[in-house]
């Protein structure tokens, strides 16, 4: 997992990171990241389809 | 539908993380029933939020004990600052949270303005390289990528302000995962708006009592308590059942002006004891919900009643189970 996260671009990373692991709102995250609701919505969506991607590539190990 | 299904990925998305309004969100549960490939995709979401929770503390930055110790004395010798200017445009800073080291009502935002305040009151000297070792520079940078926040520091700088910020994080708040009972608010809240959307409040219709508690032998492995409030204004509508934290449940119908009034009860140990003995109150999606614990039972009370009116009818309902006698 920690490998998953690393290899997330830049700015998804900051999404998922302020969204999974700090429990932000997306209102929250819009304020942090200074992006628009809709660009919170698409980053997370993008992230979170390349870590279902990365980890059923990698199996389970390190989830 | 208006949308295709390959554009309801963030919709799930959102769905998941309680970032849709109601209408949005029932049109959602609705395409669920019907469309095998977005239920599917909605279990795998669930499956990775779940992973990332179970894998959160290894995710997490966590000084070591002596970082921590470098950390909360670098915090102890920062000066108030109160009067600094922000280190970004000059402008005089707010006051920050008092104590400095929590800003868990204040929120991150917060603790990104203090931090930064202090940098610029003890420049590199307080919070620079000369406090930290250079391996936990090679941890924040991992850190650094992922907050860009902060865009006008210089690198170290930043760098160590982040640490000391994320630290503060870590130490000030236990990060809880989302409880159970977080889980439980919102199958209830549910359940509630689909008894709603389909006209189902009760499958037994009735103001007595004495006819809606008999409807429940036979269907479930407990008798629930049935009150009648109506004197105070909550007039008893009927009863059904419901399935929740998955058990079925007993469901009671109460009615205040316009609104309904959902009271589910279950025994305590389908759910587990809730922590507090009083009512505590939730809301979600614009339902309001209290829950309690009463002589071993279980009360989730939901409604789209007025907070204050809701607690009430909890409150109420709760002197009179204390006071009835098991019939």
């Amino acid at each position: 997992m920690r490998a998953a996260f690393a290899a997330l671009p830049v700015p998804f990373r900051e999404v998922m990171v302020l969204r999974e692991l700090e429990g932000l709102s997306y209102k929250e995250i819009t304020a942090i990241a200074g992006i628009p609701i809709g660009t919170v919505m698409s980053r997370l969506a993008r992230a979170r389809r390349q870590l279902q991607g990365h980890l059923a590539g990698h199996g389970r190990e390190g989830a | 539908m208006t949308m295709s299904c390959a554009d309801r990925e963030q919709q799930i998305g959102a769905y998941l993380d309680g970032e849709l309004d109601l209408t949005d969100a029932l049109e959602i549960e609705r395409h669920f029933e019907l469309c095998p490939s977005c239920a599917r995709r909605l279990a795998a979401q669930q499956a990775l939020h779940e992973a990332i929770s179970d894998a959160a503390p290894a995710l997490r930055f966590r000084p070591s004990p002596r970082q921590s110790r470098r950390l909360r004395a670098a915090l102890r010798d920062a000066p108030d600052d109160r009067d600094v200017p922000d280190a970004r445009d000059g402008r005089r800073m707010a006051a920050p949270p008092a104590g400095g080291r929590s800003f868990r009502h204040a929120g991150p935002a917060a603790a990104v303005r203090h931090f930064r305040a202090a940098a610029a009151a003890n420049g590199s000297s307080g919070v620079g390289r000369a406090a930290f070792p250079g391996g936990l520079f090679r941890q924040v940078a991992w850190i650094r990528e992922q907050w860009r926040a902060l865009p006008q520091m210089k690198g170290l700088q930043a760098a160590a302000l982040l640490a000391v910020a994320v630290a503060a994080f870590t130490l000030g708040r236990s990060w809880p995962a989302r409880p159970a009972a977080s889980l439980v608010s919102e199958e209830v809240v549910s359940s509630h708006v689909r008894s709603l959307l389909a006209g189902h409040t009760q499958e037994v219709a009735s103001s007595d009592r004495h006819t809606v508690k008999p409807w429940f032998s036979g269907k479930l492995d407990y008798a629930p308590t049935v009150i009648d409030l109506a004197a105070a204004g909550f007039p008893l509508r009927g009863g059904r059942l419901d399935y929740v934290a998955h058990k079925p449940v007993a469901a009671l119908v109460y009615q205040s002006d316009h609104h309904v009034i959902n009271l589910f009860t279950w025994p305590s140990s389908y759910t587990g004891a809730p922590a507090a003995a009083g009512p505590a109150a939730n809301s979600w999606q614009g339902f309001h919900l209290l829950h309690w614990s009463q002589d071993g039972m279980t009360y989730y009370a939901v409604s789209d009643l007025a907070a204050n009116r809701l607690r009430q009818f909890a409150d109420l309902f709760a002197q009179q189970l204390a006071r009835s006698d098991p019939t």
